[in-house]
């Protein structure tokens, strides 16, 4: 090399140097701003790229009966899908899966090519394990189809307590029962897990450490038993048979704890089968109809009056011979009763006799006794939709009232708000609200359970020891006289109401409502008959009666009450 | 000076395949773990089937209905030609 040539040989050297200086320079600044300033903003526009979370759906709790046998339960079952874009040849897919779950291939290929621009498509869902083995054998390519896991629920006990239970859908959503209202209990929390997919969407890890699992839903015991609301179902359905009625309804109560042993209302619907359920079939007649309840409301009216003081049980009353004038209205009995002690008024049922008592009460007391009883507001059972009745403000009852509420009208209420009330008349004068969840584990008692002192003990004792137990053993309610226990009872038959407003002479809602033993009862019994059809009488005491003792004579043994026969035994 | 660069490098070596060892086996263990919880959920998915068989057998409505068959077979058995009358209410 010349000395003519060095320098432009060296500021060659130093351009490339310095070139190399500023690359390098530059090469730095961006990995500063990549690794330094600005590391939070890539960082997660990358983990926005990479990851997803999948949602890890919870598993609804139990429903078990008071002795734990399964009510409604859930299990895990798969349901396919396919990727329309990623189905090569949709005919031979279609025709494959014919053969593995039953859908015509022409059915099958038709949706397929209609959802082309789609990348996800149902095809069946909750899968038999026959039809997902086939599915499996079938070896359809990978990329095409996938199952996704899915909750079923199942109701082992089948059709038994449908109104109780209610039902879910395939989306889980909660129908009717305490699968409705306590479906905020039942449901759980649902998990999430991270996946980290690459740049072709395949997932490559799934984060463990950042995983939230799933919280399953609660498992709850209600009050019912099985075996005591398969006997008051199997009433049903023979009263059903028997007297063809628009429905029925029939509650078993335990006075003492307001716990609901049984409830049934016809006509049923199956949870499992809830497609083929008829549409008379959803209302659960036991809280979501409201009747006036007639004469099944007077042995709360003269234990009400007892307790005001304003009757004595001794005390006799002139009933008219059958007819009895109260201001512009003109009343009527069946049979012509001359004077009535107060037990023989609602052993014979005397609407006179109840509306000379209705007299001494006067509409305020009559009011109060019907408000603390629960008339005319929900007893707060954990059952979605239910009525409250009808109880009009005191400022709209005039002297009609006072005759009408005495004995059973110008209100109405549910079997179950009648069945509450009359639980107070048999547990010695306390109204305690009827629920369907036993308590809790360690918190002792079951959740917004009242318990309100509604009579005095001896007016509630003499209203049930004495004078409905002579309903049964002498008065309206014979039918309902079995061998075993003793019964105490009220028959009911109450007129609906025509279109034009007026009382109907043909239609009526029949009821019994009773309770064993006399002493210290076990469970209160409510049926309630919406017009009988068959041909026939059509009262309480006939048609009613005789199937709530039936339900007490197959409960009470199995609850093992000892019987009057087993008594006499040495 | 070679000694003492060659147990620099050994000791380098060392450390980074105990690393990968210890990696290795940390995956081990979650895959295991995976494993686990795997078969724990379809033990528990198995449970449930299960439970809810029995229990759908066991039925109280399907056992009283067996109980009212056998009934009536052993009325047919003994003779009797009609079935015996509900009970008495």
């Amino acid at each position: 090399m010349s000395a003519d040539t060095a320098p432009p040989m060296r500021w060659r050297s130093l351009t490339v140097a310095w070139g190399l200086t500023v690359v390098w320079g530059l090469l730095i600044l961006r990995l500063l701003q990549i690794q330094g300033w600005q590391r939070e903003q890539f960082t997660r526009r990358a983990t926005r790229q990479q990851q997803s979370f999948e949602i890890v759906p919870a598993r609804p709790g139990d429903l078990v009966d008071r002795r734990g046998r399964l009510l409604a339960t859930t299990v895990s079952v798969q349901s396919l899908f396919l990727d329309p874009q990623a189905v090569s040849d949709p005919l031979a897919t279609a025709l494959a899966l014919e053969a593995a779950i039953g859908i015509p291939a022409d059915t099958l290929q038709e949706r397929i090519l209609n959802a082309q621009d789609k990348r996800f498509l149902w095809i069946k869902r909750r899968l038999t394990d026959d039809e997902v083995n086939r599915i499996l054998i079938a070896r359809l390519p990978r990329t095409e189809w996938g199952f996704r896991s899915e909750f079923q629920r199942e109701y082992p006990q089948g059709a038994l307590a449908g109104h109780i239970l209610g039902w879910r859908d395939i989306d889980g959503m909660p129908h009717g029962g305490v699968e409705e209202s306590l479906h905020s209990r039942l449901i759980g929390t649902p998990g999430r897990r991270p996946i980290v997919r690459d740049s072709r969407g395949f997932v490559i890890a799934i984060d463990g450490e950042q995983s939230e699992p799933a919280t399953p839903g609660e498992n709850i015991q209600l009050s019912i038993d099985t075996v005591t609301q398969l006997h008051v179902e199997r009433q049903l359905d023979k009263l059903m048979e028997q007297h063809r009625p628009h429905g029925a309804c029939a509650v078993v109560l335990d006075p003492w704890s307001g716990e609901v042993l049984a409830m049934a209302s016809r006509p049923a619907f199956n949870p499992t089968q809830p497609d083929q359920a008829p549409p008379n079939s959803w209302r659960n007649l036991a809280i979501q109809a409201a009747y006036e309840p007639g004469s099944t409301f007077k042995p709360l009216i003269v234990a009400g009056a007892l307790d005001e003081g304003v009757i004595r049980n001794d005390e006799s009353f002139h009933c008219g011979h059958g007819v009895y004038r109260m201001g512009p209205r003109v009343l009527h009995d069946h049979h012509r009763y001359g004077s009535l002690t107060v037990k023989e008024i609602l052993v014979k049922s005397s609407n006179v006799g109840m509306a000379r008592i209705g007299e001494r009460m006067t509409n305020t007391r009559l009011e109060h006794v019907a408000r603390q009883l629960g008339f005319g507001r929900r007893t707060g059972i954990e059952l979605p939709g239910e009525l409250p009745g009808t109880l009009h403000p005191i400022e709209e009852w005039t002297i009609y009232s006072t005759g009408s509420i005495p004995m059973g009208q110008e209100l109405t209420a549910t079997p179950l708000q009648l069945l509450a009330a009359h639980g107070a008349l048999a547990n010695g004068g306390h109204w305690v609200t009827p629920h369907l969840t036993l308590s809790r584990p360690g918190t002792g008692s079951s959740s917004n359970v009242l318990s309100t002192e509604v009579f005095g003990h001896e007016s509630a004792r003499w209203v049930v020891q004495e004078a409905m137990t002579d309903v049964v053993l002498r008065g309206t309610g014979t039918k309902a006289r079995i061998d075993e226990y003793p019964l105490f009872g009220k028959t009911g038959t109450s007129q609906k109401i025509e279109p034009n407003g007026k009382y109907s002479h043909t239609r009526h809602v029949s009821s019994f409502v009773c309770g064993a033993p006399v002493i210290a009862p076990r469970v209160v019994v409510i049926v309630t008959v919406d017009e009988p059809t068959s041909a026939g009488s059509d009262y309480g005491g006939i048609v009613a009666a005789p199937v709530a003792a039936e339900i007490v004579r197959e409960v009470l043994p199995y609850m093992q009450v000892p019987t009057r026969i087993s008594d006499r035994r040495p | 000076m070679f000694f003492r660069f060659c147990a620099a490098l050994t000791l380098i070596v060392l450390i980074a395949a105990a690393g990968v060892a210890i990696q290795k086996r940390t995956l081990d263990l979650r895959r295991v773990r995976t494993l686990q919880q795997y078969r724990l959920q379809q033990l528990e998915e198995r449970y449930v089937k299960l439970t809810f068989r029995s229990q759908e057998l066991g039925a109280p409505e399907r056992l009283m209905e067996g109980l009212r068959l056998a009934e009536v077979e052993r009325t047919v058995q003994r003779g009797k030609s009609r079935v015996p009358p509900p009970p008495r209410r």
